[in-house]
């Protein structure tokens, strides 16, 4: 893209506060509890414009990172909760008639038993759209056995089988564990579900005058989306094995890896790109016998680990922006030095396009992650508060 | 009647059409961020037809997968999930008739999804702003690592590199004494971008409605992984970054991964002060500790936990969870996954006859919706298997027009090679969607 296509670009998406919402006079009201997917799903519908209240919850508001807290609330319930306005869960039948959407995130039965399931409201409320999003869903066997347990992000990225394919099971126990991604990806997901189907639910109430009930199951969203959990055994047989160092799908080092300095994160994906990498760093006798390993894979799986530590041992000779600049000038693979959370904040590239924002609060300046909708007419927004 | 049953009872019974029926897609897009929009919109409802160059196109489709097993009757067993319900044509976008093709399938679509590299799809006149000009209610967007324009939109977008940049890395692994930094498997750096940007999509449609306007959507993969990064608010609070812990999330007041009697893993987290409580009844060491939530003190009450679980098999662990109010569960690996009859219950693994590649097992629907269900219904194709049926039957150019195209390598189809085919036995004299003669479903 030529300097002037960017220029005409930023200035397409520029004077954001000025311009219109998209989900303008849209209404959704969440309940959450302690449930951050259901609490996801909400901002994003804020974030695109609607307006969102909530029902605050004493104990959402403790869960953060080892306790810290901004004037008394949580990071992750703080970020959550911007933009929305609150409601105590008495004053929410008030709201019902001028309600399109409304987020459960209380476990199966439990609005229900208070009056506010879905068979109830949408008796006096045929246009309401219901989200219920759980660890189970609401309806079947296992819905109803595990009701009474809560939902957590851990949980669903464990029973989502994404923690079987993470961490590395060579080191000493309990560090050889499945681990978490660092990020609340079950919750994120159930979140990204619960909202765009509950905008889907919305178009089609434009035509049909109708609203529906939606059920988002958290312990599955992520292993529907991703199609690895269910194609790679159907087609082996087998379930994946994990490993930090070779991608489990494509079986080469697209992955992280230990430089002199720091980590790099390699982009090899097809074949030249492989070669490329094994010249980069010097051993392009390695290319022929990866490929016979891979080969012999399902057979004597010990073969590409054991070329897999030659590769690492070889990576940790160089310095990680060396290795970077190696493949610029080579052309392939991509190659990027794995940067650090600091790093990445003081980057002006996010600043400028609202996915990193900093707020004042009581004196001392606070980064919180924007939105990514950045959309030209009507560009996603946060309402920043303290 | 239980709550439970009247749930089930609408689901079941959902009969009603896919909520955006009717929606119209192109999609000019490779590997899976692109893709896996589309993907979604078609199991919405829309109808989705990808563009590719004949005639080799999306060139995921020829990654070799675990060692060459990865594919299905011809076809990659994940490309034939990540690209269903869509149809497949063959434009030589760099031939004139072909980029005039492709601005006609423009003039009629709602929403054009693409993410090849900034800039490229302008240098053929098919970039937002020239696409604009033809269609003023599209709405377009270009997905990538970093967005369309700022000063790192020229970096190389792939799903690990957007990680590494986005932080996300950063997050994940262990450090002290284990000093390990992993990507996130199974590239989520392309799909749960891809998810969010759905409901942006809708959005524009519901704006549409109002203004009558489309618009242009910039997604950046790596801002919408940082959208879940709280690490920016926690290090600016407190003036330290929030360390990578393995299985423990710092926000729990205990969690973890631990290894029961029987050798299976489960995961456990205790999220509240109550949830805490009830497991420091059964474990012994976790009383008095509760609101130390330091990542040393984390450590410790794992530690505690550690030595309770492992005297116990997945299903006590389960039972206690249950009765206890605190989170637990499996942590499943693949074929779990594959074999849960949870999800088999649910539709969420489904066995579909595809009319193509035959009898499959496919990731069912994101979200199951009561009015107008979701649904799976057929998988990828080869490269311009549907020409005819999208040229001539939706795009309503004559027969020997299409021919003619043919004939002059404007459009094109699948060469054969693995992973662009169709399955073993194919006839084309015997495929009536091939030929245009019919839809892949209905009349």
């Amino acid at each position: 893209m030529s300097d002037r296509e960017e220029e005409a670009l930023r200035r397409l998406f520029g004077d954001r506060e000025a311009k219109p919402e998209a989900l303008e006079g849209v209404k959704a009201v969440e309940i959450c509890g302690t449930n951050f997917g259901c609490r996801i799903a909400g901002s994003l519908l804020s974030e695109l414009g609607a307006e969102v209240y909530t029902v605050p919850d004493e104990d959402a508001k403790r869960i953060t990172p080892h306790g810290a807290t901004i004037d008394g609330v949580g990071i992750p319930y703080f970020v959550e909760g911007r933009g929305k306005r609150e409601v105590a869960l008495e004053e929410v039948p008030k709201l019902l008639s001028e309600l399109d959407i409304l987020i459960d995130g209380l476990g199966p039965g439990r609005l229900y038993s208070r009056g506010m399931g879905y068979p109830q409201l949408s008796e006096r409320y045929p246009r309401l759209i219901y989200v219920a999003i759980s660890q189970f869903g609401h309806y079947g066997r296992k819905a109803e056995e595990y009701a009474e347990m809560p939902d957590s992000d851990l949980t669903g990225q464990a029973y989502n089988g994404y923690m079987a394919m993470l961490g590395n099971p060579s080191l000493p126990e309990p560090y050889s564990y499945p681990i978490r991604a660092g990020i609340w990806l079950a919750w994120a997901f159930a979140g990204a579900a619960g909202a765009l189907s509950a905008l889907a639910a919305y178009w089609a109430r434009m035509r049909s005058g109708r609203g529906q009930f939606i059920d988002v199951a958290i312990n599955e969203v992520l292993s529907v989306d991703h199609p690895y959990q269910l194609g790679a055994p159907f087609v082996l047989g087998a379930p994946r094995q994990r490993s930090p160092t070779i991608d489990a799908n494509i079986l080469v080092t697209y992955t992280t890896a230990k430089a002199k300095d720091d980590f790099v994160a390699l982009a090899t994906v097809i074949w030249p790109e492989v070669e490329a990498f094994f010249e980069i760093i010097g051993r392009p006798d390695l290319a022929e016998r990866w490929r016979k390993a891979i080969e012999a894979w399902e057979r004597d799986p010990g073969q590409l680990k054991e070329l897999e530590r030659e590769v690492f041992a070889e990576v940790a000779k160089y310095k990680a922006e060396d290795l970077v600049k190696a493949s610029r000038e080579k052309g392939r693979p991509p190659i990027a030095v794995v940067k650090s959370v600091e790093w990445v904040a003081s980057q002006p590239h996010w600043r400028m396009r609202g996915a990193i924002l900093e707020l004042t609060c009581r004196g001392k300046k606070i980064l919180v992650p924007g939105t990514p909708y950045m959309m030209s007419e009507t560009p996603g927004r946060v309402k920043l508060k303290c | 009647m239980s709550y439970f049953r009247i749930i089930e009872d609408l689901i079941k019974n959902a009969r009603g059409p896919p909520p955006l029926e009717g929606v119209k897609v192109v999609e000019f897009s490779h590997y899976i961020l692109g893709p896996n929009i589309p993907r979604l919109l078609a199991q919405l409802g829309a109808e989705v037809i990808k563009i590719e160059p004949p005639p080799r196109g999306d060139r995921w489709k020829y990654a070799s997968m675990w060692g060459g097993k990865g594919f299905y009757k011809g076809m990659r067993i994940d490309y034939l999930y990540l690209n269903s319900n869509k149809y497949f044509v063959g434009i030589d976008f760099r031939k004139e008739e072909g980029r005039k093709l492709v601005v006609e399938l423009a003039k009629r679509a709602d929403v054009f999804v693409e993410n090849m590299e900034p800039g490229t799809l302008d240098r053929y006149g098919l970039g937002y702003l020239q696409l604009r000009e033809v269609n003023p209610r599209l709405i377009y967007v270009s997905a990538s690592g970093y967005g369309n324009w700022g000063p790192l939109s020229r970096l190389p977008s792939y799903d690990i590199i957007g990680q590494a940049e986005s932080g996300v890395i950063d997050t994940t692994g262990w450090e002290d004494g284990v000093n390990e930094a992993y990507r996130l498997p199974d590239y989520p750096g392309d799909w749960l971008p891809s998810t969010m940007a759905v409901s942006a999509i809708i959005a524009a449609l519901i704006y549409r409605e109002r203004a009558g306007r489309g618009q242009y959507i910039d997604l950046s993969q790596a801002a919408s992984m940082q959208r879940f990064m709280y690490h920016f608010t926690y290090m600016s609070l407190t003036g330290s970054r929030l360390k990578r812990s393995g299985f423990i999330d710092p926000s729990a007041y205990v969690s973890g991964v631990f290894k029961t009697a029987d050798g299976r893993f489960a995961a456990i987290a205790a999220m509240t002060e109550r949830q805490y409580d009830a497991l420091a009844e059964a474990v012994p060491g976790l009383r008095g500790m509760r609101d130390a939530r330091d990542p040393d003190s984390l450590w410790r009450k794992y530690e505690a936990v550690r030595a309770w679980a492992s005297g116990r098999t997945l299903g006590e662990l389960l039972e206690f969870g249950k009765r206890a109010g605190v989170p637990v569960q499996p942590v499943l690996n693949d074929k779990e996954v594959l074999d849960d009859p949870w999800r088999a219950e649910r539709g969420s693994v489904l066995r579909i006859r595809d009319r193509l590649y035959g009898e499959i097992v496919v990731p069912g629907p994101i979200v199951k919706m009561s009015e107008t269900p979701l649904a799976v219904r057929w998988v990828a194709r080869p490269v311009g298997y549907h020409n005819k049926l999208v040229l001539a039957r939706k795009l309503g150019l004559p027969a020997a027009e299409v021919e003619r195209l043919e004939r002059e390598g404007v459009v094109g189809y699948w060469d054969g090679q693995l992973g662009n085919m169709p399955p073993p036995g194919w006839n084309a004299e015997d495929d009536p969607v091939f030929r245009g003669e019919r839809d892949e479903v209905g009349p």
